[in-house]
């Protein structure tokens, strides 16, 4: 490696979610598309926490292994962005953006509304969602939106906290429905908890879509593959991927960059809604 | 065949008497062998002919996740002193770690064992006409780092293994892993080769120089093979007897693994799935057949037919002249054009699933497959399509009221030709297997009584 033709991605996750998820492969592979034309590389390093994360930029800034690292999963007491302004390492933030560094952005209030809006038309008026750990500030976002759009269309909403996991998927959506008033719909944050909550419903006898609604985030081909295919946000991974590294091409080019945005999620109605 | 293992098993357990290693632990496998039945949770690790008996613990303890001193006896036949030894020796190498306590079933509380993961790490290359994947994994199998790069192209052997030296040793220290718990470099590449490209690299001592330029001891192998051990190494074919990874890249392959062991033929070509012929009076292949799956379905037939329909070529967004993807690239765009819903495209890939899911019965019928994987970055992209044909066309395999086979996209599908390099090392370091019979020097001797 000639040391200059990377960009890094540090994933920090507990290590019983193993390796990464089918979104980050193909998030990355968006990224790669564009980086190859430049001949450009994306590093992925996938570490538990973020203490690890902060000692693999260290170490990269040392050896000037990366000229410039993409920040993923904002938290709400963020300790990285002032650790890589320290460093110097050029940053893109996938996501709620960071004070001097680039931002490509999801409209995380516009995709949860839509969402609603779907299930409110449907007649549901108690839905669920089990969402991403709450340090994450999407996560934060989203619960925001839901509430309010929840509050303005008469809908009763709750939001109870899981981990991203198969297992937190499956038994979140067990206690939903052990509830005495049990939700119509569930939406979840990520797929692999929504295909889990989809067999843990089925397990329980709920018949999907009848009793229940499901609708996961991050349209992967789990949710595809589902039975029945699980109704999804349609978020474009691949794209999301590739105006990233648009952004970070600009600035280790020393272009000006501006905040850009996804396109804002719709649903695609499959067969759990 | 199983009497054939179970006797090289034997004479390898022998050997290893003869040189000091494991010696207390000989009977125990031979008695192992000759006492198991079918507890399949256990089979993965016991039914393979280890090379010594540590070999056979450690990978029980990797087979099973986490296990306690007696599981161990109950999956290897060891006695309960050799598994302590065996156990002891493996704390000290920092291998495995204790891990809490298991549930207790009214008895005393057992002391749980697993792989201490971040221990020893294994570099994975993955050698393919476009691009070069280097993975970087853990003693379990997990990637921790990642990261493509151009592929060889027209460069000559001597610089394409400078520069895989450089980046190998960029990536190690992307991770901040010092060298001496690097275990080695797996390389694995397409095709019925031992080279990745003919003719410039006909009679390169590929493994040789890869070693000496990174003083890693290296690993070579298929790239289907090293994607199936992968598979089997992160635990993706359970206790299944008889898998195999269904490998779809630039090119189509399958990597066998019967009885917990990844089966390569005589020039490691077993698998060579893309080379079946699929349609007798189809077109040329260029590995001189004809209707080869490859020629017939695979992704440079489905790029092609992509490409020739220039609405196609034009909806799906493929370039040309200098901006031209690989064909893995095109294939890539093909498949998230139809997942967007570009009904063409969708078609174009059913009609090659079609022919995949065809195959696919072949092969599960020749091995009465319990698990098929589907892998590989092609499948990466486009398993949501495949995935459903294939799995429909396995209701008609042949030994279907016996049992089904469980077809699945694999969680690593996209690097999993680098992952699984990386397992060959881990496989070949860690747990090595006696491969076939071998007969010692001296067939008249008298054996040595165990110490
Ligand atoms: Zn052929």
């Amino acid at each position: 490696m000639t040391g200059t033709s990377a960009v890094g991605l540090v994933l920090a996750r507990p290590p019983r979610l193993l390796g990464a998820e089918p979104f980050f492969m193909e998030f990355i592979a968006g990224i790669e598309e564009r980086l190859a034309e430049r001949g450009r590389s994306v590093l992925l390093h996938v570490v538990a926490d973020h203490a690890a994360e902060i000692a693999a930029y260290r170490r990269w800034a040392g050896h000037r292994l990366v000229d410039a690292v993409i920040l993923v999963n904002r938290t709400v007491d963020d300790a990285r962005p002032a650790v890589l302004r320290e460093l110097g390492l050029p940053v893109v933030v996938a996501g709620e953006p960071v004070e001097g560094a680039p931002a490509v952005r999801r409209d995380d209030v516009g995709s949860v509304r839509a969402a609603l809006t779907h299930l409110a038309g449907l007649g549901h008026r108690r839905i669920a969602r089990v969402s991403g750990p709450s340090t994450l500030v999407h996560t934060r976002v989203r619960t925001a939106a839901l509430l309010e759009a929840a509050g303005a269309a008469g809908v009763e909403a709750v939001v109870v906290e899981g981990d991203y996991s198969e297992e937190s998927g499956a038994k979140l959506t067990a206690q939903l429905l052990g509830r005495a008033e049990a939700p119509s719909a569930i939406v979840y944050d990520n797929d692999l908890m929504a295909v889990a909550g989809l067999h843990a419903a089925k397990e329980l006898g709920r018949r999907v879509p009848r009793d229940l609604s499901l609708i996961a985030w991050d349209d992967s081909s789990l949710c595809r593959l589902a039975s029945p295919a699980l109704t999804t946000m349609s978020l474009d991974v691949h794209l999301f991927g590739e105006l990233v590294a648009e952004s970070v091409v600009r600035l280790v080019e020393g272009e000006p960059v501006a905040e850009r945005w996804c396109p804002t999620e719709t649903v695609v109605p499959r067969e759990t809604t | 065949m199983r009497e054939r293992a179970a006797e090289a098993a034997a004479w390898r357990a022998w050997e290893g008497v003869r040189a000091g290693d494991g010696g207390a632990g000989w009977v125990g496998l031979l008695v192992c062998w000759h006492g198991r039945t079918g507890d399949r949770a256990d089979r993965g690790a016991v039914s393979k002919p280890h090379a010594s008996s540590k070999a056979a613990v450690l990978d029980a303890i990797r087979a099973a996740g986490t296990i306690s001193r007696v599981g161990l006896i109950n999956a290897t036949g060891f006695t309960a002193p050799t598994i302590s030894t065996l156990v002891r020796k493996l704390i000290n190498e920092g291998l495995v770690v204790e891990t809490g306590h298991a549930e207790s079933t009214g008895g005393k509380r057992r002391v749980l064992l697993q792989l201490d993961h971040a221990s020893r790490y294994a570099v994975g290359v993955h050698l393919d006409d476009g691009t070069m994947t280097y993975a970087l994994t853990n003693l379990g199998g997990v990637a921790v780092a990642r990261i493509a790069r151009p592929g060889p192209g027209a460069e000559e052997p001597a610089a394409v293994v400078a520069r895989m030296a450089g980046e190998i040793g960029a990536l190690i220290d992307g991770v901040g892993v010092e060298r001496d718990r690097v275990l080695g470099a797996g390389l694995v590449f397409p095709g019925p080769r031992t080279t990745p490209s003919p003719r410039r690299w006909e009679g390169f001592p590929l493994g040789p120089a890869l070693e000496r330029a990174t003083g890693l001891p290296v690993v070579l192998d298929n790239d289907a093979t090293a994607a199936a051990l992968g598979e089997q190494w992160a635990g993706g074919f359970g206790t299944a007897t008889a898998a195999a990874a269904l490998y779809m890249g630039t090119g189509i392959g399958a990597g066998l693994v019967i009885n917990g062991i990844t089966y390569r033929g005589p020039s490691g070509n077993a698998g060579e799935l893309g080379h079946v012929c699929v349609h007798a009076d189809g077109p040329d292949c260029w590995c001189g057949a004809r209707g080869c799956l490859e020629v017939v379905a695979g992704p440079d037939a489905v790029v092609a037919a992509a490409r020739a329909d220039r609405a196609v070529a034009e909806a799906v967004g493929l370039r040309d002249g200098a901006k031209r993807a690989s064909v893995a690239g095109d294939f890539a765009a093909i498949s998230r054009a139809a997942r967007r819903g570009e009904p063409r495209a969708l078609s174009m890939l059913e009609s090659s699933a079609r022919y995949v899911a065809t195959a696919a019965r072949t092969l599960a019928n020749l091995m009465d497959l319990e698990v098929l994987v589907l892998t590989g970055p092609s499948f990466a992209v486009a398993g949501s399509v495949y995935l459903p044909v294939v799995r429909e066309e396995l209701r008609a395999f042949f030994s279907r009221s016996a049992h089904a086979v469980d077809v699945r996209l694999s969680r690593s599908a996209a690097s999993a030709s680098a992952i699984g390099a990386a397992a060959l090392v881990l496989e070949s370091e860690l747990v090595p297997l006696s491969h076939g019979l071998r007969l010692p020097e001296n067939l008249d001797s008298e054996p040595e009584p165990a110490a």
